[in-house]
């Protein structure tokens, strides 16, 4: 900076900015064999991520098949799409839900992902070592549609075996399918089943990349295995457990739609703890057809993700500045 | 303090493979004892055993009387710096210094007084607050042996603590190693590769090769009287000229090697060399043994052509060529002598070295 504020002719700034064009030409052209390899993809990604933004309009329109997105009228008011979608109920407690069942599969996804890449790091048999990941990671490649059979199978009334399991203890049998407030620990329980081990690969890549001589050195200071894991493993893994955690909570508004319909489906009784912003919206889309409101609460969810990304990044800064994302 | 013992340790990986063939040794309790070799010869696994970081196949190994094969690390009472210092990325300096007696649940305040008084005496009282990574070499070096330090353990094992520092700042941690060694006078066992880290430093030097010790003793008398070839090659720098040939006996021995006959006259090895005559040996030079002499001096022993000449500073290095054999020859400065010329060079003949071209062993 000195030497440019230091120029004879007493213009530094315009200099500046000639130099800056300059370089930017200059690095253009010498990057230009890898700017032409990524030219397809910044092709497809504005195709698909950029351009469709455009559809956000319909949040803002009373949307009609024969005019088309544009062609349609805009609201009034401007907000009335998102003024239905706060008012209702239904939509309030189905955004509570979004937030209030996926911060808690944050949170023990975060527990049980990082505890069981822990454990598969403390295995010495590769081959149990395998064998024990495989068998964590394959529930993954499992459909939610099976799941919410074998969810089914295990929990109805009359014939579940887990209210066979309870009466052959003596207990009274449970109707799950009755009992909304069960289901946050249920789909907990299923969500973690699924993508445990799918979730524990990061973190195990992660655990599996720090240098072995910390592990040495902390042995010989005197540390047990678990004084290991809480001194060396944790602290090490922090970067990724922000970095995932951002990531999840920038799709906090996002529900799996795959699963909340496949687990629950059309069971109206436990709408109170299970109805998603996903599924509220595709019920409204199949009941009343209403495009705006759909999109009012898609264009709802982005921009809610997109603060919370903001406010968590700034919160990792905060606690520790290398670890934040921007 | 304690005494470190080697009865017969070996340790053979489970694919077979041997990497230590079986070491015996005593480090006296105090004593600084460097294990140096060549890359791949052990010394780190040696090293590690001690630790207790790799397994003992066979043997007994015991620190300060106690035999601890199969003691965990944290209870041997021992510490180590590691090569890359192994340093918290994610801990303070302070907190570095700290871990392992806040680990022992030693209170705070002690915990703060031994850090503080480390940090001073490493002169890192102004980095305590600092990551490892914003530390130079010699600072990050200096906090590993302060982790070490700190806890005033029985034996210090340090595994080439210099091998990433630039050569001035090795030497200057050199010289503080070696300053701490006398003020603490704790058993120490210091690996290297690097031969003069290992005469400097060490009080006495185990010289290893292929997992096997070669030679044991003070770095002088390994200097000085090399049990075999790989020894009188290994230290020296430049290394000892080795000249293979037959002996002759006349007046006087002589060696004819390739390059012509050397004059020998009557070393102090002669009874040693007695059964010698007619047959084959290695004779081994230092390069300081050699230098130059007029040409019409009677104690020329052999004639050489100069090919490089090394000024650096204190002396000059003359790479020479006896007919076909290479010499090295150190000698004071200012040599009058130019690259292309033909030299005459006397030998030290109180200081000549016989090896059995067979197996490298020392005659005399």
């Amino acid at each position: 900076m000195k030497t440019i504020t230091a120029t004879p002719k007493g213009r530094p700034e315009r200099r500046l900015a000639a130099g800056n064009k300059h370089g930017v030409l200059k690095e253009l052209y010498k990057n230009r064999t890898l700017l032409l390899m990524f030219l397809p993809v910044a092709v497809l990604l504005f195709l698909f991520n950029y351009l469709p933004l455009a559809g956000l309009v319909i949040a803002f329109k009373n949307f009609s098949f024969d005019k088309g997105i544009f062609g349609s009228d805009w609201m009034h008011p401007l907000l009335n799409n998102f003024d239905y979608l706060m008012s209702s109920d239904s939509a309030f407690r189905a955004i509570r839900n979004t937030i209030l069942l996926n911060a808690l599969f944050i949170v023990v996804g975060l527990v049980f992902e990082v505890g069981l890449a822990l454990l598969l790091n403390e295995l010495r048999n590769k081959y149990f070592k395998s064998v024990a990941q495989s068998l964590t990671f394959l529930p993954f490649f499992i459909s939610w549609i099976v799941v919410g059979v074998f969810t089914y199978n295990l929990l109805n009334y009359e014939s579940g075996s887990m209210n066979r399991l309870l009466e052959w203890f003596g207990l009274n049998p449970v109707d799950f399918y009755n009992s909304p407030g069960l289901w946050p620990l249920i789909l907990t329980i299923a969500a973690r089943w699924k993508s445990t081990g799918y979730g524990a690969i990061i973190y195990l890549a992660a655990l599996t990349s720090i240098d072995h001589t910390y592990y040495e050195a902390a042995e010989i200071d005197g540390a047990t295995r678990w004084q290991q894991i809480r001194h060396i493993s944790l602290p090490m893994l922090r970067p990724t457990i922000i970095i995932l955690t951002l990531l999840a909570v920038g799709r906090i508004m996002n529900a799996d739609f795959g699963m909340f319909y496949a687990m629950v489906g059309d069971a109206s009784l436990l709408f109170p703890t299970t109805d998603v912003i996903d599924t509220f919206v595709y019920r409204s889309l199949r009941q009343t057809g209403d495009i705006g409101m759909a999109s009012a609460a898609g264009f709802l969810q982005s921009v809610v993700a997109f603060v919370l990304v903001l406010a968590s990044n700034f919160a990792a800064r905060k606690i520790d500045k290398d670890s934040a994302i921007f | 303090m304690a005494t470190v013992s080697l009865d017969n340790v070996r340790k053979v990986y489970p694919d077979g493979q041997l990497a230590i063939a079986g070491a015996s040794f005593d480090i006296g309790d105090g004593e600084l004892l460097v294990l140096v070799g060549p890359s791949g010869c052990g010394k780190t696994t040696l090293l590690r055993m001690i630790a207790g970081l790799e397994t003992v196949s066979a043997g007994t190994l015991r620190i300060g009387g106690r035999v601890v094969n199969d003691v965990a690390p944290k209870d041997r009472d021992i510490a180590m710096v590691f090569q890359n210092y192994a340093l918290y990325p994610h801990m303070t300096v302070a907190e570095n210094l700290g871990f392992s007696l806040r680990l022992r649940g030693t209170p705070r305040a002690e915990i703060a007084q031994r850090v503080d008084e480390i940090a001073r005496l490493l002169e890192l009282e102004q980095r305590l607050d600092a990551r490892p990574a914003a530390l130079s070499g010699g600072q990050r070096q200096r906090v590993a042996l302060g982790r070490a330090m700190v806890r005033q353990p029985a034996v210090f094992l340090l595994d080439e603590p210099l091998s990433n520092l630039d050569a001035r700042l090795r030497q200057s941690m050199r010289v503080e190693i070696a300053r701490l060694h006398r003020r603490f006078g704790t058993t120490t066992v210091y690996v290297t590769h690097d031969q003069v880290e290992a005469m400097t430093l060490g009080q006495r030097i185990v010289v290893l090769d292929r997992g096997a010790i070669q030679q044991i003793d003070t770095p002088m008398k390994l200097y000085e009287c090399p049990a075999n070839l790989f020894v009188a090659g290994f230290l020296g720098s430049p290394a000892m000229n080795l000249l293979r040939g037959t002996l002759h006996a006349g007046d006087g021995l002589a060696l004819a090697t390739a390059g012509g006959t050397i004059p020998l006259g009557a070393p102090p090895q002669m009874d040693a060399l007695d059964g010698w005559r007619d047959r084959e040996v290695i004779l081994g030079l230092r390069p300081e043994d050699l230098h130059p002499l007029a040409a019409d001096d009677p104690a020329a022993a052999l004639e050489a052509r100069l090919e490089v000449l090394e000024p650096v500073g204190n002396e000059v290095i003359l790479h020479l060529r006896h007919g076909d054999l290479p010499l090295v020859a150190r000698t004071p400065p200012g040599i009058a002598c130019a690259p292309g010329e033909t030299m005459h060079l006397g030998i030290a003949l109180q200081r000549l070295h016989f090896f059995d071209p067979r197996d490298g062993a020392r005659i005399g």
